[in-house]
């Protein structure tokens, strides 16, 4: 049974509150600088829902991103939160005020006993200052970095035995301190009224709607694709620190996104598999609500007959997480049973993933897979994609709940995936489903599907047939205008919308605002 | 297995499951001694142990529980594997055996720069950076007019500036991440500035009259110095040698008494042809760095903008703290204070800012290891200025090492060191002082704080050579003003380095 939602947000005696008649939907390295599921997921809301205005507060990189999504007709407007741009080179605070000062100390304290409630005190006061001061400089400042040092030494850690070996040294409290005044960064977000505060993921997302739930008393839903922690502990999150700045952080990160959990008054993650991680992380499991992603069947019909070379196709981005390694070792045993296959990867390099882009050319080089294999970057109509598929293929280390699979699915494909996160939810028995990082099951499953053309035929069939069933967008879209009424939100007058039909801006965004921090 | 094997295989190996390793009496080892007393017993093959051992580089290494949950999920465990193979309700109840029973063991930080890998590279570059001035004296002769050095110095002081802004630029994209931006915009910025250069060029020639040879100089030394920063950031050090070479080779062939009689027409075109490859290399270079990896866009803000335009305005001051006495000696051309001689002053300075680089890596190798052995704040900032004492030391003394062996060649040369000559090699000494800790403070991110002082040192030194032009004491006031210059920098220094938070770590 679906929960009850229940916001904590206040209204007055008539019922009523202020509404903005904005939906905020909050998202982190996504929409709309960037290809990919999540982005789609978005794309696919505020399209989808021509009723409600949204505004999007997009956590970037620098700040100098651009739209790579043309903007729909019912968005607001687009706010920058850059989180590792450059800092203002005007002179630092030498002097902090005793706002600051005690703020801190309560953030310090928090982090180091590792204490949730606590942590969310102290980001409510940090918010605090950050309305009326930089915090960007205070916590860059002499006394911040001394005071996290001085704490961070005095402090018992019970997390392992031999911890007390490690103790934090002033570089780590200088790479520490720095690493968390970027990730607060969000916290000095501009963030003007809404009447829902729509976060896409955790992290720093929720931060941000965090804020707006406490400045403005509107309720905050988070939905979570991925798990947000479990892929910061897997992308072996600041690997290059030492450990006492990796557990600082990654507690940060941790208790950040416990945070979330208990300050949302509805989770909705994209799968059911996805709940134990967040109980586990301090969800109540009646807050926690799984809402499948959804595709558009029109936009995805049967994608015809198969190519006449058995082909495998996978469709993403280029990530680590997407695990294209084990995708091409697999490949490797693939043709020694099938010389004629084919493997065709669609899909961009995200900046930053250069390098790792290169090692799977050179993984592909080294085993000599070029007649076979090959990244052919990313495919404008994603549907020719399937089409050219007689397999569709997904290799990832971690997943929520992926496009790849359903829209190949509702294209009449017969898909080949690994078990992680909602793909089992989202194949079900219309599709083979093997164990992540198994380069020789994930090969037998290719080369049984691509030889038993019956079997291929029969599973293709019923993953059309399931995700017409489950995964259609007008079920997403709807499960979602449900909560936002329920929750308060203000849809435009129907007079409006009849009015008109909506009609995208055929230009891309231009010049996002970008938000300074306050 | 022999013993041997076993023996090798465990100190590959450490993090084994306790149970492994048996002490050979039931006292607790406690030193590393007592530890090489355990005995090796055959591995468990214990599912957990097997998995332990496997997922080994994760659970020594693992902040929490729930990271080694995460691994565990990525290498395929699901919550049934978990039951069915090792005998735990979850993913997470596994984790938390693993977490407990796996001793941590951390390895030290290799994430860190090592910033001396090459410290011959950094102290060539001082002779790299000196070399084309070689390349003025064979030029001088065909621009018989006063306004040559004084051209010729602006155009220094105009490269400069520029060159600090496409290091900024360059620099900033490729700490993003960014090196194919960074290679667009220095290309482009290089292309551009061809065009830009040919066009003023022109202008100016219609406009101050001065012959087309010495116009031409003037923007292709520009072009130069924009060539040489663009190369030096790529670190293609190489590269600038090789496309120097020529132009060295003939110069010295020609200046050292033209042994072989090489025309003037040959030793200009050796010039010209080191100015043209060294452009051309950095084309390359700028667009070898575009095309490798993904083609991004250099796309900068307006923090960066100013940030830029600071260094930009710190490149041209600089210029025009070294370049004000030559420039005074131009404009007062007199047979005592010849600007050959003056500019000669100047090369131990040149020279020195290779022995600047070298001495800025070792004092952030330096400040590094202070940070991490230093137990607390007030230990790391004594250090700190410790080591900043011997790099700035190290530099002033290779300087004045230098300065002195250029007063000698200067005294065996023209047979004495004339007094304005002798005080610029002193000015310079401490203007060099200067420029090091400049260089010292902009790395902290200080240079709002470098700039007004920059600014005021200017002021100084151009304002009464451009009241009374002719008067004696220019080099004196020239000399006073670097000393106090260097003085109120170190002390500058000393104030900041003392400050943590200006050492990112």
């Amino acid at each position: 049974m679906p929960p009850t939602i229940t916001s904590t947000a206040n209204r007055n005696s008539t019922g009523d509150r202020s509404r903005p008649g904005v939906i905020a939907l909050i998202t982190e390295g996504t929409y709309p600088a960037h290809q990919g599921g999540v982005s789609v997921w978005c794309d696919q809301l505020i399209r989808g829902l021509p009723e409600f205005r949204f505004d999007v507060h997009a956590i970037t990189g620098t700040g100098l991103e651009r739209s790579v999504w043309k903007r729909p007709a019912n968005l607001n407007r687009t706010l920058l939160t850059p989180i590792w741009g450059a800092m203002s080179t005007r002179p630092r605070h030498r002097r902090e005020f005793p706002d600051f000062a005690a703020a801190h100390q309560h953030f310090v304290a928090a982090l180091l006993a590792d204490d949730v409630d606590l942590f969310i005190g102290a980001l409510k006061d940090l918010r605090r200052y950050s309305e009326q001061h930089d915090l960007t400089a205070a916590l860059t400042s002499e006394a911040a970095l001394r005071r996290l040092h001085e704490s961070w030494l005095a402090a018992p850690d019970s997390t392992r035995a031999s911890v007390a070996t490690h103790a934090p040294s002033v570089a780590d409290a200088v790479h520490a301190g720095a690493l968390l005044e970027h990730l607060l960064r969000a916290l000095s977000a501009d963030v003007p009224p809404a009447d829902i505060y729509h976060a896409s993921s955790n992290g720093l997302a929720s931060l941000i709607a965090m804020v707006g739930k406490w400045k403005y008393d509107a309720p905050f839903i988070l939905t979570e694709h991925g798990i947000y922690l479990r892929e910061r502990y897997m992308a072996l999150g600041y690997r290059d620190a030492t450990y006492p700045v990796r557990m600082l952080v990654l507690r940060f990160v941790r208790l950040l996104t416990s945070a979330a959990y208990l300050v949302a008054d509805l989770i909705t993650p994209g799968s059911r598999y996805n709940r134990r991680w967040q109980e586990r992380n301090g969800a109540d499991p009646a807050k926690v609500r799984p809402i499948h992603n959804g595709v558009d069947h029109r936009e995805f019909p049967d994608a015809g007959p198969e190519p006449a070379a058995p082909t495998l196709v996978w469709v993403g981005r280029i990530d680590p997480l997407k695990d294209l390694e084990t995708l091409i070792r697999a490949a490797d045993i693939v043709r020694k049973h099938i010389p004629n296959f084919r493997l065709r990867m669609y899909g961009s390099v995200p900046v930053g993933n250069e390098a790792y882009a290169e090692r799977c050319q050179a993984l592909l080089d080294r085993l000599d897979l070029a007649g076979h294999a090959r990244f052919e970057g990313r495919i404008p109509v994603i549907l020719d994609a399937y089409s050219a598929a007689s397999v569709v293929v997904l290799s990832s280390r971690s997943e929520g709940f992926p496009y790849t699979v359903i829209e190949a699915m509702m294209s009449g494909r017969a898909t080949v995936s690994t078990d992680v996160g909602g793909v089992g939810e989202a194949v079900g028995d219309a599709g083979l489903v093997v164990p992540p990082r198994d380069p020789k099951a994930f090969a037998e499953a290719c080369i049984d599907l691509l030889q038993d053309h019956k079997r291929r035929y029969l599973l293709s069939q019923a993953a059309r047939v399931r995700a017409l069933k489950y995964f259609t967008l007008q079920q997403f879209l709807g499960i979602y205008r449900e909560i936002y009424l329920e929750l308060g939100a203000t849809p435009v007058p129907e007079a409006v919308l009849a009015a008109g039909e909506p009609r995208d801006d055929p230009a891309e965004f231009v010049g996002l605002e970008s938000v300074p921090a306050t | 297995m022999t013993t041997h094997d076993a023996h090798l295989r465990a100190a590959e190996t450490p993090a084994m499951p306790p149970e492994t390793l048996v002490p050979v009496d039931a006292a607790p080892a406690k030193s590393k001694t007592a530890a090489a007393r355990y005995v090796l017993t055959p591995r468990s093959t214990a599912p957990v142990d097997v998995l332990s051992r496997r997922l080994d580089a994760v659970c020594t290494h693992a902040v929490s529980a729930l990271e080694i949950a995460a691994a565990l999920e990525a290498d395929g465990i699901s919550d049934d594997k978990c039951r069915e193979d090792y005998g735990y309700d979850d993913v997470f109840a596994l984790a938390t055996e693993l977490y407990a029973r796996v001793p941590l063991r951390t390895t030290g930080y290799t994430g860190r720069r090592v910033f001396t890998r090459a410290p011959g590279r950094n102290i060539a570059r001082g002779l790299l950076f000196a070399l084309p001035g070689l390349f003025y004296f064979v030029v001088e002769p065909m621009f018989p007019s006063r306004a040559a050095p004084v051209a010729l110095l602006l155009a220094v002081m105009a490269g400069w500036g520029i060159s600090q802004v496409m290091a900024i630029i360059g620099h900033t994209l490729v700490g993003r991440g960014n090196r194919s931006g960074a290679g667009m915009a220095l290309g482009l910025i290089l292309i551009g500035g061809l065009g830009l250069m040919a066009a003023a060029g022109g202008l100016a020639a219609m406009v101050t009259g001065w012959n087309h040879n010495l116009v031409a100089a003037c923007f292709t030394q520009t072009l130069y110095i924009m060539s040489a920063a663009v190369l030096l950031l790529f670190e293609r050090d190489r590269l600038l040698w090789i496309s120097l070479v020529p132009g060295v080779v003939v110069s010295v062939a020609y200046l050292a008494g033209n042994p072989f009689g090489l025309t003037r027409e040959v030793a200009v075109g050796a010039v010209v042809i080191a100015m043209a490859l060294t452009f051309g290399t950095a084309v390359y270079t700028a667009d070898r760095a575009y095309q490798e990896g993904p083609r991004n866009r250099a796309r900068l803000g307006r923090t960066d903008a100013w940030r830029t335009l600071q260094f930009g305005i710190y490149g041209v001051l600089l210029a025009a703290l070294l370049a004000a006495p030559m420039l005074h000696a131009a404009a007062t051309h007199t047979p005592e204070d010849s600007p050959s001689l003056l500019g000669a002053a100047m090369v131990p300075l040149v020279l020195s800012m290779g022995v600047a680089e070298w001495q800025l890596a070792s004092y952030a190798d330096r400040r590094n290891r202070a940070m991490d052995l230093a137990p607390d704040i007030e230990t790391f900032s004594q250090a700190a200025w410790r080591n900043l004492l011997i790099a700035a030391g190290t530099h002033a003394a290779a300087l004045f090492g230098l300065t002195v062996v250029t007063a000698v060649g200067i005294a065996v040369i023209a047979g004495h060191v004339p007094t304005d000559v002798a005080e610029l090699l002193a000015a310079y000494v401490f203007l060099g002082a200067a420029v090091f800790m400049a260089l010292v403070l902009t790395t902290w991110g200080r240079i709002s704080v470098v700039l007004p002082i920059l600014v005021l040192a200017v002021v100084a030194i151009w304002l009464p050579a451009l009241a009374s032009p002719h008067a004696t004491q220019l080099m004196t006031i020239y000399l006073i003003a670097s000393a106090a210059l260097a003085g109120c920098l170190l002390a500058l220094g000393w104030r900041e380095v003392r400050v943590v938070s200006n050492h990112g770590a």
